[in-house]
């Protein structure tokens, strides 16, 4: 618990200078819900994740996920990200190294929502590397605005299934994840999101349910900070978590 | 495996429907503004002022919904309301400068890129802006950095950019004089359009005072100075939009495709609170003329070439005082508007003859100014028009939404060949430690 703690600290000392925009709803940054659109052309964005998680066999974990996202072409953003992971009774380890990739197709009208299709491979690494193999993941965002009125209030919906490539005898052979987001505009410079994200764990017969609650804030023209956290429900999911992050345009 | 198969048949269908539909669909086409040193320089510079332009872009923006979800019946009260909102916001500045889609999501939806225009373009102003705050960027080397922003500026959307070229071009290629929606918004909500107004001698007014101040602290001296004048500003508002050559015209020497670029969104905006006030249309008619007018007025081959093409009538303007001659009717955007009055009239009148009518011009003059003046005739300009010379002929085509009256052709090409005997205007010098 203290080292977790300690690189909880540690972490949020160095990310002073961080982003973008923090309309622009982002996987992680605070919470996992993320809407159908992606960076600017050209945009090329350091992200920094630091999360804490408490589970209800009183354990800690701490992650610590910097990302580089990268606006490659019109309407398309690619991303990486390497995580490294501090947990009670564990060495230090590194995550789960991850590629993404995220393509909106259309800007949303009064009537049609944002739809967005993403692909991401996750590679296994640390203590898992032996055993486990590259899993690929697709994934669909939508977004819809609410019509009507001068709110900033919008609907969010993301699915992913991601595919076990290799997996153990207890593991399914593929698992999904779904999460409904209502984010609303606080002030000009905060927008707030509301999640409940619902999945399966690789492990047969668990699933894991969250409910959280986020701030994404824009500090400067070229830095967001974002806070939030959440409270599990359901046996096989966490007691509760906490994220910070922030996010940069360094070049 | 069958998640994924419902994913893919979700989305298969999702995009069936919409096509089907022949519902509007576009791209965002999102494009990052330009990362450079100067960044933020004016964020930390002159936070008061960034955070008034953030004031005034709210009010951009929310302007689009209230005028939308607002009916011309209330319109009175909804103006009264929303001077109030974007007063308030004026003495207490938002912290981010915030996009269109932030306080107007409603038209964001309904017409992206008239936002994309906007937005990408106070980018530009936001860059610019920069630019002249930065201290390490030497004063020689302003126009130089200003002149890599434009350029990014115009390569990168040109459809979303303005165009660099002077407003007398862009007005006659969008032609929206004789629309139905002419003189609706300035007539009834005269509160916001001089609200507006006021905004347009503030921005101008900013970098004016960079220019004056030169990179060092003198530049923070005449910025706060200028910003100070607002109050004396919006007590008695000028009753026209003022132009870039007007209030900056050190600024507009420098760079004038940027001045033209900021006079052509300004009008923009304009043009874009008629059309939404105007109730005779439905979204989609209004999204076709936006789109019209969005074109019209963006960057086109050969634009850039004739951005010298503008006289400059007060070359010491000192942007701290507040001048008699930024206050009134007269100046370049109404001589301009009643030039190309004059230009159509022919075209319109009954016999063809070519001066305009006393009773006619007189209207227009009322139809160019905020609010209903007193003998103004109800309507727009148009209807105002048609009631003193009911035989005028009409272009009742180019009237319609989305379609570019026949006028405007001809319109160009005049102000062209005039363009080809007009001088440049002389590029400002910037000389290291001497702004002035």
């Amino acid at each position: 618990m203290m080292r977790g703690a300690l690189f909880l600290a540690v972490t949020l000392i160095p990310t002073t200078a961080l982003a973008a925009d923090h309309t622009n709803l982002e996987e992680g940054l605070p919470v996992e819900a993320a809407d159908a659109y992606v960076v600017g052309h050209y945009s090329r964005e350091v992200q920094a994740l630091t999360r804490y998680e408490y589970s209800r066999e009183r354990t800690s974990k701490v992650t610590l996920d910097p990302r580089f996202e990268w606006g490659v072409i019109r309407n398309g953003q690619v991303a990486v990200r390497v995580p490294v992971v501090l947990e009670t009774g564990k060495h230090v380890d590194i995550g789960r190294v991850a590629a993404d990739a995220l393509y909106n197709f259309n800007q949303e009208t009064l009537t049609v929502p944002a739809f967005a299709l993403g692909g991401m491979i996750e590679a296994p690494t640390g203590a898992e590397s032996r055993r486990k193999g590259f899993d690929p993941a697709v994934r669909l965002n939508v977004t819809k605005h609410l019509p009507g009125t001068t709110f900033l209030h919008a609907l969010h919906f993301n699915g992913v299934w991601q595919f076990n490539v290799r997996r153990d005898e207890m593991e399914r052979s593929g698992r999904y994840r779904l999460i409904g987001a209502y984010s609303f505009r606080v002030s000009s410079w905060i927008m707030g999101i509301a999640d409940f994200a619902h999945e399966q764990r690789m492990q047969t017969g668990k699933v894991q349910n969250l409910a959280e609650l986020g701030f994404r804030m824009q500090l400067t023209p070229l830095l967001v900070a974002a806070v939030g956290g959440g409270v599990g429900i359901g046996a096989d999911s966490p007691a509760f978590r906490a994220a910070v992050a922030v996010q940069y345009r360094p070049f | 495996m069958r998640f994924a198969r419902a994913t893919l048949c979700f989305a298969l269908l999702a995009t069936t429907a919409t096509s089907a539909c022949s519902l509007h669909l576009e791209q965002r086409d999102a494009v990052a503004s330009r990362r450079r040193s100067y960044n933020n320089a004016f964020f930390w510079r002159h936070n008061t002022q960034f955070r008034t332009s953030g004031a005034i872009h709210f009010a951009h923006g929310k302007q689009h919904d209230v005028l939308q979800l607002g009916t011309l019946a209330h319109a009175a009260e909804i103006d009264r309301d929303f001077e109030a909102e974007c007063l308030a916001w004026f003495r207490d500045p938002p912290r981010m400068e915030p996009t269109m889609m932030t306080y107007g999501p409603h038209v964001g939806q309904a017409a992206w890129r008239l936002y994309q225009a906007i937005d990408w373009t106070h980018i530009h102003h936001e860059q610019t802006y920069d630019i002249l705050s930065d201290r390490d960027i030497p004063w020689s080397k302003k126009a130089e950095v200003t002149r890599d922003a434009v350029d990014y500026y115009l390569e990168n959307l040109p459809r979303a950019a303005r165009s660099p070229a002077p407003l007398e071009l862009t007005m006659r290629r969008a032609m929206v004089m004789m629309k139905p929606y002419f003189g609706v918004y300035r007539n009834n909500h005269p509160r916001s359009a001089t609200f507006f107004y006021y905004a347009h001698w503030w921005h101008p007014a900013i970098y004016e005072a960079q220019m004056l101040g030169g990179n060092g602290s003198e530049q923070d001296a005449i910025v706060d100075a200028t910003h100070a004048t607002s109050t004396e500003v919006l007590a008695n508002r000028p009753q026209r939009m003022l132009l870039s050559r007007e209030i900056m015209p050190r600024y507009s020497r420098m760079s004038p495709e940027s001045a033209n670029i900021f006079d052509n969104l300004h009008m923009l905006h304009g043009i874009a609170y008629a059309i939404l006030a105007y109730d005779g249309w439905t979204i989609d008619e209004k999204r076709a003329e936006l789109y019209r007018v969005v074109e019209a007025m963006s960057a086109q081959p050969g634009d850039r070439e004739l951005a010298r093409k503008f006289a400059i009538e007060h070359p010491d303007v000192d942007p701290r005082r507040y001048e008699p001659w930024m206050r009134g009717y007269e100046g370049p955007m109404n001589k301009m508007m009643e030039e190309m009055f004059e230009g159509m009239w022919p075209m319109m009148s009954p016999d063809g003859s070519k001066e305009v009518p006393p009773e006619v011009r007189e209207q227009l003059k009322m139809k160019l100014s905020p609010a209903t003046q007193p003998g103004e005739l109800p309507g727009s300009l148009h209807d105002a028009v048609m009631k003193l010379v009911p035989n005028m002929k009409m272009d009742k085509e180019g009237m319609k939404p989305g379609a570019t009256p026949k006028h405007a052709a001809m319109a160009t090409k005049e102000w062209l060949d005039k363009a080809q005997g007009m001088p440049n205007v002389e590029p400002f010098p910037m000389t290291d430690g001497a702004a002035k």
